[in-house]
């Protein structure tokens, strides 16, 4: 069932003088099986958005749905929409606190009261689906991991609960872009693996160019448009009104296009490379 | 988290807000040295009015100045109650079980209440309206003396310039961890106090973690700007005592008089005048 997000204000200090409207009136709904993209400059209340989703800040005005699950009901499941919803942070590895890694991933199952003998198995599914060598790390301490590995450790902890959307937010922030890539292929195997809607917050137009069909801008929490890529990384105008980048391939095309070099619309460098070769084989003839 | 931040600076255009921290400081103790020396209901009324005055020139809500006290009102009914049953001097007025409530005891307990909340208040006031930079470089100021038996003043104000600096980083910090594990299941608000305990293990851990990898940051950050704490280190805001402050400090001294000439001149003869069935 699809994320159903209806008219959502979110004010923070209320009635103090550090009073700030977070979000304002935003409608959109997100579908399942959506790749759906978050962006926006920063504090126009994306985080705050992605916090809604799973009721670490609880709805005060509008309504959100959640596979049927209303949000602003006073007795909401919380154990139940957490683990529907997971919601990796930015900066995850800042989260790692137990003894082991096993230990680690496995906290959120004991919180949502999973049976002991299940554990063991899903935390050992949830590891090696997030591309670490279980047995080699699963007695270690997660602050003796690489960088890379205690990301992927912190991951595993919200991918065992099984949940059926998966929230990042700037997933890929601090990474090198080895690393990068690395990660960007993780989301795309956790789609396929187990959770079938993901949504991503993020400040690289690459990334969401690459990864979302779909896309929300957020402008001082107002939602400034919600559509397909294609629809919206074009526009530079627009995009650089609300203080965000096009896609390099945008951009790329867009100082080709100044010296009179008109290409087909690419959004990722392999669509660039191939519009562009299309255009060198036109003009040869 | 919103407990934590009671007593915080809150921002206003007002007389105390612009008054030297040094001032402020200065004033807050001798408002402190005050409260003891109060010993009739006519000097709380009076101190009572000064504070009174003094909030409504802070511009500071006063909702904003009781959440404060609202956070110490157990500690000021339990002070009330136990006074009110411990003390047996005086006559008796009201007897239960082995308990004797007397007049003397009612005064006290009364008494002791109004001292506890006007403490409590009045220096809640000095961190509402001063800046945490503010109130260091004040007591920075107010500890320069020291410096001729070699007391390392700036280091110490430095010090904590830097935790008071950090507080609303560690708050934020605090938060977003706590999200991170409720993301995760982790209720904090569930079961005794020991369950409840057990549950912050998984935010401490990684504060404490991240608290020393920012200390870390923080000292090669100062290090690679060449930061020693010489005694030639010029400030970029001075402080400076103008007449606002002067007037203070004199509305001050007549208030403290005031208070002194009630406890050993009148000796409480305005309360005898006033409430005379005490």
């Amino acid at each position: 069932m699809p994320i159903v997000i209806e008219n959502l204000s979110y004010t923070y200090m209320k009635k103090t003088p550090y009073e700030k409207k977070a979000l304002d009136g935003v409608t959109f709904t997100i579908e399942d099986g959506d790749t759906f993209g978050i962006i926006g400059a920063t504090g126009s209340g994306k985080s705050t958005l992605i916090q809604h989703l799973n009721a670490l800040i609880r709805v005060t005005e509008g309504k959100i749905v959640v596979n049927g699950m209303n949000l602003s009901e006073k007795k909401l499941d919380l154990k139940r929409l957490r683990s529907t919803v997971g919601m990796v942070f930015q900066y995850p590895e800042y989260q790692l606190f137990e003894e082991t890694v096993e230990k680690d991933i496995a906290f959120g199952l004991k919180n949502i009261g999973v049976a002991e003998a299940e554990i063991a198995d899903r935390v050992r599914e949830a590891a090696e689906l997030c591309g670490l060598d279980f047995e080699e790390v699963k007695s270690r301490s997660p602050f003796e991991l690489s960088g890379g590995q205690m990301r992927r450790a912190a991951i595993a902890g919200v991918i065992a609960m099984r949940p059926e959307i998966l929230v990042f937010d700037e997933p890929t922030a601090g990474l090198d872009p080895r690393g990068r890539a690395e990660l960007l292929s993780l989301i795309r195997k956790l789609k396929d693996s187990c959770s079938k809607t993901i949504i991503m917050v993020s400040h690289n137009m690459d990334e969401i160019a690459a990864m979302c069909n779909r896309v929300a801008v957020l402008d001082e929490g107002r939602l400034a448009a919600c559509d397909a890529p294609r629809k919206l990384f074009f526009d530079e105008t627009m995009l650089s009104s609300l203080g965000l980048d096009v896609p390099t391939a945008v951009k790329l095309a867009n100082l080709l296009k100044k010296r009179g070099v008109e290409l087909r619309p690419a959004m990722t460098p392999p669509a660039f490379a191939e519009a562009f070769w299309e255009y060198y084989i036109e003009a040869r003839r | 988290m919103n407990g934590i931040s009671f007593g915080q600076y809150y921002p206003a255009d007002s007389p105390i807000h612009h008054l030297d921290a040094r001032i402020k400081i200065i004033l807050s103790v001798v408002f402190i040295a005050a409260v003891f020396f109060v010993k009739s209901y006519f000097g709380y009324l009076v101190t009572l009015l000064f504070l009174a005055s003094v909030i409504g020139m802070s511009r500071v809500p006063l909702s904003v100045v009781f959440k404060t006290v609202k956070a110490v009102l157990f500690l000021i009914i339990f002070t009330f109650v136990l006074n009110l049953f411990l003390i047996d001097e005086g006559r008796i007025l009201w007897s239960l079980w082995i308990f004797d409530i007397t007049d003397q005891a009612v005064h006290y307990a009364i008494m002791m209440a109004l001292r506890l909340f006007l403490l409590i208040t009045g220096t809640t006031l000095l961190t509402l309206t001063t800046t945490p930079m503010d109130l260091t470089d004040g007591i920075e100021s107010l500890m320069s003396p020291l410096k001729i038996i070699k007391f390392p003043v700036h280091d110490v104000a430095l010090i904590m310039s830097i935790a008071l600096r950090f507080i609303p980083t560690l708050i934020e910090e605090t938060n977003k961890i706590m999200n991170a594990q409720k993301a995760r299941g982790a209720s904090f608000d569930h079961g005794g106090l020991f369950k409840r305990a057990k549950a912050l293990l998984p935010v401490l851990i990684p504060l404490f973690v991240s608290s020393i990898r920012r200390a870390d940051e923080l000292a090669l950050a100062m290090d690679a700007r060449c930061y020693n704490a010489s005694p030639n280190r010029t400030r970029r805001k001075v402080l400076k005592i103008g007449g606002r402050d002067i007037a203070a400090l004199f509305i001050a001294a007549a208030y403290f008089t005031l208070i002194l000439l009630d406890r050993y001149f009148f000796l409480s003869a305005v309360d005898r005048l006033f409430f005379g069935l005490f």
